[in-house]
């Protein structure tokens, strides 16, 4: 099998590292060896990886900036709550929320796949700005659109409640496996002949024309792949959240995605990884002691390291340690 | 009746977002550096009118700030090429796509570092959100609106109006009368044949930003003057949408094409709000005439 | 570096991160006080973020009434005697973060009852906590009628619901506004809409005649539309808002583009004392519904029959409140309904004789008592409350300084409701 092959070289190590390490954890919570807040903060690491591996299939790999790639993370989330509200009284009365959930996953995830797959189509035609500003404004129809639902609590808010014992703990694999998911998936996506593909269109789409990528089709399928991930992000946060609301939309949590790209290093699948731990423990350290000042430093740093880093943190361990290069694809 | 109300309404809000979104046009246009920060510019210049009105020594009127927020928004403009742009755009020749999404990347970041600083600023307050030109109106006759036909029009209007019109006429006129004007519009056609003129590329990319920053300021300024009220820093997450909007249907680095664009998206939300009573309908209209737009005639109206 | 090493160290790298945990895991010591028992109440409040005012005004609010009830002997539960202790988190207004600390206020810290977070969007995520490990959170800053129709069994309510929010409004507009033509303009938000769909129901009833009703979005800024279509129907009463900055620019749209309104009452903006600063003249006259007041007289004189007074006074949780919390002038409505949250619990608890969730929720139901918040009852099977009344407060002119005064219920009114011909502009 091909795929077995990709998932055997040395540039798989670390994700291999990181669902290990991860997975321990998850086991230790649940055995009750860790406190329920060091265990949130796992959880929102393998968030902020996710959210942002699965950007980086578009934005990253492709070249293509999805500014508004909030949109399927905010699809997969309603439908998930939607859902999950609807049946609320079955959940009750002791059925089990995760068929229900999964059913709302599938419904987001399949949604955002197939928004991808035709006004993605169309708005892939444009190139640089205009694909970023194409996909905003995506995003604000979807939003509107949205918060038109009177259902649920109104305002296109969507409130419910999963009676589970151990739902945290329950939470923590449900987070772990959209993880995997995510790392493998993306992991392939790169390291295939794919993969090569979206890297030649990301040098020059013209050129990669010339040598016979079929450059409209590659993209659609990057975008796809990159919709239906992120359309995983959001059902797993709203499951977490016991509700909805139009803020899954908003256009800061596009910002984090890309953000941790851009710090991370455009063009590697490590890049986003890195970037995701640089950036939450920004995140963390400027919310936990400058809160006032966080987004000043967080602007600086984004500032600073496009104008003198322009290939990000991955980048910089690229150049400056060659031997590395093997693990650090 | 309702009709006619929601329609001069929808105008003269368009008129305010076109002089907003005008900035946008010349840096995204001229110098194709996609300016995520327009969006903070303009919400900067909107925070000024209400400081020099309410926290300044000397009281400035705010029917005066429009024209005090251009000159410190040429003065930011400065500020802003050399902090986040110089080393991006400064030295290149052709803007290729990879120069164009870093520029896109820094203004993105410089925008943040702005939110962040507004946010700072009016978090020391009790809210953070009760910023307003208290008490500002224009009165005639012990009133501060007329009306026409039923429908009632705020005298503070008109001014906002008359400067979002002056605006666009001067730089405008700017652009078509003077030797720098020319320069800049010749880096809109084609940069290298700029070198061949003897300008200085840098000095023209530099007087670009600082004129674009000035008109974002002075915009947010007159904005101040439409809404008076509830200026907040979260007022970009609503400017800077509509701001490409306007761009995209106007055409990049037309002036006058970005403010009839700024008319049309408000004609659209005017008869739209008339048609279904949603405002969330109404407000999704422009993105979608934005969609379409993109798709069918990405140059714009008045684009070539 | 080569493969050897590269497993070699990821293994090493594996085991400390498996064994340090376990390592650390230490046995919780138990401390004994000789002469007090103690008991736990936890919470997370907002002292950073988006609530962060009211989170500070709700905290104040509640340490007040923990050292009222400390001060005076404590309380005597089965025949011994127990102080009260509060053990909180900042949640930093974050969603995220509730969870997890209410997970280890009830795992880690051993509390005996919670209290819930600022906001109805934060006590919806730590409800499933409460719920989990059965253990009674009084909700005291959640409005939403929602979170009491999830079937969560052991939240309890002390402010009055959402769709109760223009009860008293609309009664005023009954009593004294015959020809009354109501305009309804709203945030569409979960929390405005729960608060309308109340009144629109409480309006039906009163036989109120609505000439408009519409929302407008979150963050937008035209709403000249709104009240020219409004104005145009012929609507002489306002009801409605969401938030601050709508509120402010609401207002000043109508009062700009001449609305001749008889009365104006609107969410959240008007209560705060910066209304005045922000919109001027604009001001006069708009009222707002509010879960409380400084001026309120709730007091032990004045118990009405089927209660009984319970806690401090206003003037004596005033002082325990500037003893705890000097650098705040006033306390505001989050403050209040904080502190009523921990006389109810202590009522309950005092009731069961017993510090077992289940009875002192049991005993919750037949609790009916009078604070310097108000009277408190709530609905035995959803926990929601339902006999806390509403005030209006309204902004009025005296010695040409702007000040808000209680107009409504008259029997804890401090001024006659300013209810012109037209509050604005009556020229013209």
């Amino acid at each position: 099998m091909e795929i077995t092959k990709y998932l055997k070289k040395p540039s798989s190590y670390i994700m291999w590292l990181l669902i290990i390490v991860f997975g321990i954890v998850g086991v230790q919570y649940y055995a009750g060896y860790i406190s329920a807040s060091t265990a949130a903060i796992f959880m929102d690491l393998m968030k902020f990886i996710g959210i942002a591996l699965s950007l980086a299939v578009i934005m990253s790999y492709t070249g293509y900036v999805s500014f508004g790639h909030v949109v399927f993370f905010g699809i997969g989330g309603f439908f998930t709550a939607y859902e999950l509200s609807k049946y609320s009284q079955q959940i009750l009365q002791g059925g089990n929320p995760y068929t229900i959930f999964l059913m709302g996953m599938l419904i987001g995830v399949g949604l955002s796949v197939l928004l991808a797959a035709t006004v993605g189509a169309a708005v892939l035609r444009l190139r640089g700005a205009f694909f970023a500003i194409a996909t905003i404004g995506l995003d604000y129809v979807i939003l509107y659109l949205e918060m038109t639902y009177k259902g649920g609590a109104g305002g296109g808010e969507i409130y419910f409640n999963v009676s589970r014992p151990r739902f945290l703990e329950e939470t923590y694999f449900v987070f772990f496996i959209a993880f995997v998911i995510t790392l493998i998936i993306a992991y392939i996506v790169k390291v295939s002949k794919f993969g090569y593909g979206l890297a030649a269109i990301r040098e020059d789409e013209d050129a990669a024309e010339v040598i016979g990528v079929d450059t409209v089709r590659y993209k659609i399928y990057a975008f796809m792949i990159a919709a239906g991930l992120a359309a995983i992000w959001g059902s797993v946060y709203s499951w977490r959240q016991f509700n909805f609301t139009p803020e899954n939309f908003s256009l800061g949590i596009s910002v984090d995605m890309i953000v941790m790209n851009v710090i991370g290093g455009l063009g590697t699948f490590i890049g986003p990884i890195i970037g995701a731990f640089i950036y939450y423990i920004i995140y963390r350290l400027t919310n936990t002691y400058l809160p006032q000042l966080a987004y000043i430093i967080l602007g600086i740093i984004v500032v600073a390291v496009v104008s003198f880093l322009p290939e990000g943190v991955a980048g910089l361990i690229r150049s400056k340690f060659p031997n590395l290069r093997k693990y650090f694809e | 009746m309702e009709f006619i109300s929601n329609i001069i309404y929808g105008l003269i809000y368009g008129a305010i977002l076109g002089a907003v979104a005008s900035g946008l046009t010349l840096i995204w246009g001229v110098m194709k550096v996609v300016n995520l920060a327009h969006g903070h510019l303009a919400v900067l210049g909107a925070f000024l009118a209400v400081i020099f009105y309410k926290y300044t020594p000397i009281t400035i009127d705010p029917s005066l700030s429009p024209i005090i927020a251009f000159i410190i928004g040429a003065l930011f403009g400065i500020f802003f090429y050399y902090t986040s742009l110089h080393v991006i755009v400064g030295k290149a020749e052709t803007m290729t796509l990879k120069v164009e999404m870093s520029s896109l990347l820094s203004t993105f970041g410089f925008g943040v570092a702005l939110y962040g600083l507004l946010y700072y600023g009016s978090a020391q307050g009790w809210y953070l959100q009760f910023e307003g030109l208290t008490g500002w109106t224009i009165q005639v006759g012990g009133k501060p609106y007329f009306e026409i036909l039923g429908v009632s029009i705020q005298y503070s209007w008109l001014v906002g109006l008359f400067y979002a019109v002056i605006l666009i006429a001067l730089v405008e006129l700017f652009l078509r009368k003077t030797v720098w004007g020319l320069a800049i519009r010749a880096v809109a056609q084609d940069s290298r044949a700029v070198a061949l003129t003897g300008y200085d590329p840098v000095k023209v990319k530099l007087l670009t930003t600082v004129l674009s920053t000035a008109m974002a300021l002075s915009a947010g300024a007159i904005f101040t003057l439409y809404i008076q009220n509830g200026i907040n820093p979260d007022l970009e997450h609503f400017l800077a949408p509509l701001s490409f909007v306007i761009v995209v249907l106007g055409g990049l680095g037309s002036v006058i094409g970005t403010f009839i664009g700024g008319l049309i998206i408000g004609l659209a939300y005017g008869i739209t709000m008339a048609l279904t009573g949603t405002q969330a309908i109404a407000l999704s209209v422009s993105f979608v005439i934005l969609v379409v737009i993109l798709l069918v005639k990405p140059q714009g109206l008045f684009g070539r | 570096m080569n493969k050897n090493l590269a497993i070699a160290l990821a293994v090493v790298i594996i085991i400390i991160i498996a064994a340090v945990p376990i390592l650390m895991k230490q046995g919780g010591g138990e401390e004994t006080t000789e002469e007090y028992g103690t008991i736990k109440i936890g919470m997370t409040i907002s002292l950073q973020g988006k609530y962060q005012t009211e989170g500070k005004q709700a905290l104040c609010g509640v340490e007040a009434a923990i050292k009222w009830y400390n001060d005076n002997g404590g309380i005597e539960v089965n025949g011994k005697k127990y102080k009260l202790e509060l053990k909180y988190y900042d949640d930093q207004s974050k969603k995220e973060l509730v969870q997890s600390y209410y997970a280890d206020l009830v795992t880690k810290d051993k509390v005996n009852f919670l209290l819930a977070p600022y906001s109805s969007g934060l006590t919806l995520a730590a409800a499933p906590i409460s719920q989990q490990y059965g253990i009674i959170m009084i909700s005291h800053g959640g409005a939403s009628d929602k979170i009491f129709s999830q079937g969560f069994q052991y939240v309890v309510q002390v402010l009055t619901p959402a769709s109760k929010y223009f009860e008293s409004s609309l009664k005023l507009v009954k009593e004294q506004i015959p020809d009354a033509k109501i305009a309804f303009i709203y945030e569409n938000s979960a929390f405005s809409n729960a608060v309308m769909q109340g009144a629109s129901q409480i309006a039906q009833q009163y036989g109120l005649q609505v000439v408009y009703n519409n929302t407008y979005e979150k963050g937008q800024t035209e709403f000249t539309s709104l009240v020219q279509e409004a104005k145009q129907a012929g609507a002489n009463v306002l009801i409605g808002g969401g938030h601050f900055e709508d509120g402010q620019i609401l207002i000043n749209t109508a009062y700009n583009n001449g609305w001749h309104l008889k009365f104006i009452s609107i969410l959240v903006a008007p209560a705060q004392p910066e209304f005045a600063q922000a919109v001027g003249d604009a001001a006069i006259g708009v009222a707002a519904p509010a879960q409380w007041h400084v001026k309120a007289s709730y007091s032990p004189d004045n118990v009405p029959s089927g209660y009984v007074w319970a806690g401090p006074t206003k003037e004596e949780w005033l002082q325990a409140f500037h003893e705890v919390c000097p650098d705040i002038e006033t306390p505001a409505y989050q403050a209040a309904e904080a502190g009523a949250a921990i006389v109810f619990l202590v009522e309950g608890i005092k009731s069961a004789n017993s510090l077992d969730n289940q009875a002192v929720r049991q005993a919750m139901n037949n609790l009916a008592i009078y604070t310097f918040f108000g009277p408190l009852k709530i609905d035995p099977d959803t926990g929601k409350q339902i006999a806390h009344p509403m005030i209006v407060i309204q902004w009025q002119e005296q010695n040409g300084q702007l000040v808000q005064e209680i107009i409504y219920p008259p029997d804890s009114a401090t001024a006659q409701p300013l209810i012109a011909p037209a509050v604005w502009w009556p020229t013209g």
